[in-house]
Parts: structure tokens; sequence; C-alpha cells
């Protein structure tokens, strides 16, 4: 099968354009990038995909030994860049996705011009001398959050929103389901993600990165932004107002003009 | 009925205000961020938290725990974001004591003109009952995949298993049982095992690992049968050992066959030489031919059962080759009496040329001199072959008027290595294996072997299918 089948990897922007990689993090998928990447539609081909077990990707292609760790999503990208022969790539990674861009740089450094890693964290669980901000007790109780949303899952996320003339775009993707999977892989990956640890990556990588630190990131909180950009050679670090996790979703305008500006 | 309106009256005076306050749901408006602007009495109740804690110090996610937040931070604020609206997330809220109540969380976004995302509207029902019963549900599912995963092993394990509980009924026939006893779980299960399985009783009364025979549709079967108790019932594992029966009594006929058959013929094929040998002079020619003769004989003898042994073998093992030309019946009984050895001068053959069959002509001579060869054996008077034609196949009779075949052996003598009684043959010998080879052969020819029903004397028959 075909990287661009099972990663469902929709393509867009400028033909011949430095290519921009768009990565989602754990939780949802592609969608996560929906007000962000038209932005670069103009200058940059841009790439959207799906990792395996999210969104629309292949569910077959699944296979718990190959993403039992971080490598097995960072070895996909790898692929995905060699079938669409990318190269000089701009690598944007969302949450998990940032430190798989920096697992993928670490592997093939000539491939990548760039990174952009949004709320990035090297490991989730506090150790000794370290603070991720987590607990194992606390990934037990999302395992637990995620077996509890299971029964009611598709009346949760169906097509919900009906008649909204005012965004006709809304409707079809609406009915799509952006953060449904099957809840034994959502487990796997969050198990995966949330007890990964790549510190020890981060110094493997010489590929200029930006890292987004947003304020109030309980996911990725400030501390570990400041790790991420203090082991990583060549980045910088930005503090966006924006609070949460997930700016590409809560403040596009923000996200698009911090990564613009390091581009 | 004025009584009831002045109730009424006095519910209805109840304020929007008290009723947003003190409804039994939970209520926040937050902003995008998360800050929480405005939160009913009920949130303020759940969480343990003062308003101006509440209003100052927290945001959306502090109220939750943190598996929850998790869950918070990558599902639910995207989906809001994308949806602008999600409903009926199971999240737990934590008190600043740690205690926690299960809610089921709804929100709306509302957004300005120019659809950005101003203010998020929130609702908290208490879930504690619900929470507890859909845990129930997942054990249960859990438990229901795991029994269907324990009925997948017992579905394909390749003993059957058998499971009579305390009263004696049958609560577990899985597959393999279903097709060694030859019935059907569905009309066994709920039924006392000794009526609703054939055979049960031999397998009750079977002691530990111990192999008993059962009658099956008219064939021994012969079943090892292991039991063991399993709290009130108990489980029965039973192995059809049937063809390692068959193949050990095979071995023990081979070997008895070796030893008395084979030997026969050898004893006089060595008795002849060394007398030859030895008292050469002594014997004039007649003597010589005689002992030659009887070496051809017994040397003949010795090829007949190693050829009908390795016959056999080549039968079982499906690599004899049978043929399916067409050829003039009468084509079988050319030099009849030379190929059958015996008293051949009583042998009449009352056949006539013109019936033509589809068969392989050499088996089919090999067949009928077998029969004719058992029939000089067996009587003393003449024995008659002739043929007739039927509907669909030409038949051939070998007739002879010796003491005919007891009633009770009569399907058995075409059994393999089966013999008659010595005193009901009369110490003929044999390999046992002629009239198995016979209808083994001509069965491959898609004719029938049998014997006729008649008094004083046997009538074998022979049906071929006509061309």
């Amino acid at each position: 099968m075909s990287v661009v089948a099972r990663n469902n990897v929709h393509l867009s922007g400028r033909q011949g354009g430095q290519p921009l990689v768009f990565a989602h993090g754990f939780g949802c998928d592609q969608n996560m990038w929906r007000h962000v990447a038209p932005a670069f539609e103009d200058e940059y081909r841009i790439v959207l995909f799906d990792h395996v077990g999210a969104g629309g990707s292949d569910l077959a292609a699944y296979d718990r030994t190959k993403y039992a760790s971080l490598q097995g999503y960072a070895d996909d990208i790898l692929e995905l860049c060699r079938e669409l022969e990318l190269h000089d790539v701009v690598f944007v990674g969302h949450s998990v996705s940032a430190m798989m861009g920096v697992l993928a740089a670490a592997k093939e450094p000539e491939r990548f011009a760039k990174l952009v890693l949004v709320g990035p964290s090297p490991r989730y669980l506090d150790d000794a001398d370290y603070s991720g901000g987590f607990t194992e007790e606390d990934i037990e109780g999302l395992l637990d959050s995620l077996d509890s949303n299971y029964l009611g899952w598709s009346a949760a996320f169906g097509p919900v929103i009906m008649g909204r003339p005012d965004r006709p775009e809304l409707g079809e993707e609406l009915t799509n389901s952006f953060c449904r999977t099957d809840p034994e892989i959502a487990k796997h990956f969050a198990r995966v993600t949330f007890t990964s640890d790549n510190r020890d990556d981060l110094e493997r990588v010489r590929t200029p990165a930006l890292v987004l630190q947003c304020s109030d990131d309980v996911i990725a909180p400030t501390g570990v932004g400041e790790y991420v950009h203090a082991h990583l050679p060549n980045s910088e670090l930005v503090y966006l107002r924006a609070a949460g996790h997930c700016p590409n979703l809560s403040a596009p305008e923000e996200t698009i003009a911090a990564i613009r500006a390091f581009l | 009925m004025p009584q009831r309106c002045d109730d009424l009256t006095g519910l209805l005076e109840e304020s929007a205000e008290e009723l947003y306050e003190q409804a039994p749901v939970a209520y926040a408006s937050s902003l995008p961020d998360g800050r929480i602007v405005k939160a009913n009495e009920t949130l303020l109740r759940w969480t343990g938290r003062g308003r101006r804690e509440l209003l100052e110090r927290c945001r959306l996610h502090d109220l939750l725990a943190p598996g929850a937040r998790i869950y918070y931070e990558t599902h639910y604020a995207p989906l809001l974001q994308m949806q602008g609206e999600v409903r009926e997330i199971a999240v737990e809220l934590v008190r600043p004591d740690g205690g926690r109540l299960p809610v089921l969380m709804s929100s709306v976004l509302v957004r300005d003109e120019e659809g950005r995302g101003r203010l998020v509207r929130s609702t908290f029902f208490d879930a504690s009952e619900r929470r507890r019963y859909e845990r129930e549900l997942l054990r249960a599912r859990a438990d229901a995949e795991s029994r269907a995963r324990a009925a997948l092993a017992l579905g394909h394990v390749e003993d059957g298993v058998v499971l009579v509980g305390p009263t004696g009924r049958v609560e577990v026939l899985n597959p393999a049982a279903e097709r060694i006893f030859g019935v059907a779980a569905d009309s066994a299960l709920d039924r006392a095992a000794d009526e609703a399985i054939p055979g049960w009783s031999a397998v009750a009364a079977a002691g530990a690992g111990e192999v008993v025979p059962v009658e099956r549709d008219g064939h021994e079967q012969w079943l090892d049968v292991a039991a063991t108790e399993a709290g009130d019932a108990v489980v029965y594992t039973i192995r059809d050992v049937t063809a390692d029966r068959r193949l050990e009594r095979m071995r023990t006929d081979l070997v008895a066959i070796v030893s008395h058959e084979l030997r026969t013929p050898l004893t006089g094929v060595y008795g002849a030489a060394t007398t030859l040998l030895a008292r050469d002079a002594e014997l004039g020619a007649d003597g010589r031919r005689t002992m030659l003769e009887l070496l051809v004989e017994q040397a003949r003898r010795l090829a007949t059962i190693v050829d009908q042994i390795l016959l056999t073998s080549r039968l079982e093992t499906g690599n004899a080759e049978v043929g399916a030309e067409v050829f003039d019946l009468a084509d079988v009984f050319v030099d009849l009496g030379r190929a059958a050895t015996g008293e051949t001068h009583r042998l009449i053959v009352d056949v006539e040329p013109g019936i033509r069959v589809r068969g392989d002509l050499d088996r089919l001579r090999q067949v009928v001199t077998n029969l004719a060869d058992n029939a000089l054996k067996y009587s003393g008077g003449p024995v008659r072959c002739a043929v007739e034609t039927r509907e669909l196949a030409a038949r051939i009779t070998i007739s002879d008027e010796g003491p005919g075949i007891p009633p009770g052996e009569q399907e058995r003598i075409f059994e393999k290595f089966y013999r008659l009684d010595p005193a009901q043959s009369s110490g003929v010998g044999g390999t046992g294996l002629g009239l198995y080879i016979a209808r083994e052969l001509v069965e491959r020819m898609d004719g029938r072997v049998g014997l006729l029903r008649r008094d004083g004397g046997a009538t074998f028959y022979v049906d071929v299918p006509l061309a």
C-alpha cells in the first residue's frame, strides 16, 4: 500500500514550492491544521497527513510492534518524504509529533531544512530533576477517560452541527471524525505518547528549529518548552500569548505569524 | 383544582436566576483561554471552591482530574474549536480535597460576527450512577469477549470436550465432540448425557486414560477418555483413537500372516529344495518332477501373498491404478482355467462373447480368478461361472456347492484380514485380503462385488458397468 493512501496524505499549495509538512498530535487528525496550513499555500507545497491509527489513515496498517515507540511514526514521516520525493523539508509538528520530527531529523538530517515544534515535550512523566507535568497515575486516568468516552463515542463526535449557511465548509468536515478512532488504538497511542522519553535525542539534531511555547499549556508546560530549547542545539524559543495546548486552533493568526517569521 | 393552581403559582415565582444558581446541573461560562467568568452555585458546591477562587484563579481544565485534563486538552478543546459544540463527554470534577465527581460535560462555543470564539458555555451533569453501570457494562463486555475467545479455543481443539453438570446434563459439547459422537450440540445440550450422546455410558464408565470401544453406526470406534472434576461438573476430554487402533490391529494381523501364511509355503520351498539337493540320486525322474512342481506351487503361493500385501498397501495409499477401457466381458474368462489354482477341471465357464463393459480387464481377471480360486478351495463340487446383462451393468456370477457362508459372516468377509473361523472353512488358510482387494478394485471401476442369498453353496457376483 502506498504511503499516500496509508497516511491519508493531502497535497495542496504551490507546485514545486518548498514542502511544508504538517503533522498532527495525539487526539485528533490533520484537521488540526485547517486554520494554519492555508496561509502558506501561495508560497509552499503543503503536505497534510494522518498518523496511522488516526483520522482517515488505514487502520489495518496499525502494527502494535512498529508503533510501540515514536520512532515508528518518525519512520513513516521519512517514508512519506521518500515516496513524495520531498527535499529541503520544513516540518511542522504539533504536540507529540514535534518529537517525531526530532527523531526523523536525527535519522535523516539531509532531508530537513527546518523544524517547527508546536508545544513539544521530550518526556511527559516527571523524573528526577525533570518535571514533565504528569505521573504514571495521570496517564492511567487518561486511559480511563478514553474508556469512559468509548460508549458515547459516536453520539458525541458524529455530525453535530446542522444548518450553518454562514460556514458551509463546516458541514462536510463535521461529518468526518476528527478525533474518532478505534479506542484500543487510541489507548495504545496514548500510552506510547505519554511514556515516551526522547530527551537524549534532542542533542542529536542540528537542523534549525523553532519551539513555540503556549502560555498555560498543561500538556507541555513552559518549563518543558524551555528544556527543549536548552537541549536542541540550533533552536529558538518563541512564547505565544495563546493559552492551552492547541494554538493552531485557538490562535491561528499568532501561530502563522510566528512560523512565518521563522521561515 | 384552585388549590393546585395556587401551588403552581408558588413554583413559578422562582426566578430564572434562582433556577440558574440552584439547578441540579452545574454551569460555567469561560473565555476561550479557559478562564471562568461565570459559574452557578451547583458548580461551586460540586467542586468545593469559593466563587472568588473559581472566578479569579481557575481555568476550566483546573476543575478536571489530571487524566481528564489531558483528554480535555487533546480531544475536547480541539473538538470545541472545530465543531463549535461538544456533547456528553465523561470526565471527573476534582475538589481541592481530592474528592472526585464523575460528570457528563457538554459545551457550546459562542462566536462573534467574524466567527472567532468569544465565550464557552459548559454544563456538567452528575453522572455517578451512570458511570457505575457503564463500568459494569464495560466489565460485562470484557467478560463476554473473554468468554467468546475461550469458546473459540474450545471450538478449535482437536479433542472432544464435554462438560457434564451436577445433574448429569450436558452443558458443553464442542465441535470435535459433535464429530466423534455424531451428535449436534444443539440437540444434546441440557439433556441427560447418557440419553443425548450415543455410547456415553461406556465413556462415563471409563477409568483414567482408558481406551474404550463405542459402537457407532455399526462400526466400532475407540475413544481415549480422560475425565476431570471441575467444581460441581465433570469435564471429559475425548480423543478418537480408532485410526491408531486400526493401524495397531493391521500390524498385528500382518505379523500373523507373515508368521503363518508366509512361513508355510516357505517351509514347502525349503523342504522341496533340500530334498532335491540331498536325495537327488534316490529320486527318480517322477520324484524330481514332483519336488519341482511343489517348489513352483509354493513359490507361486508366496508371490500371491506378497502381491496381495503390496496391492493392499497401494489401495490404502491411493496409489493403485485402475484403468477404464472398453472390452468384451468374455475376455475375462480366457485362460481362467490356467490362471486358477487347484482342481480346475471342476470349473464350468458358461460365457458367450458380445457383452461390452468398461473397466480394467487385467484387474477384473484378477478378481474373477480369486473368486474362482476361493470357490474351488471351499467346495468339492463343480464351480460355475456365468454372465448376464442387467439394466446398467453386466453381472458375473461364480457359484459353488460348498458349505456356503454363515449369515453372520456375509458382510465381514469383505473386511481386510477377515478370515472365516477355521472350523467353518475346513482349515483352508489365506491372508484374508483376497475379497477385500476384490471389493476395492471393483468399486474403483464403479462396479460392485457381493454375495447372493442362496441355499447350499455360495454365489458371488461382480457387477461391471456396461460400456
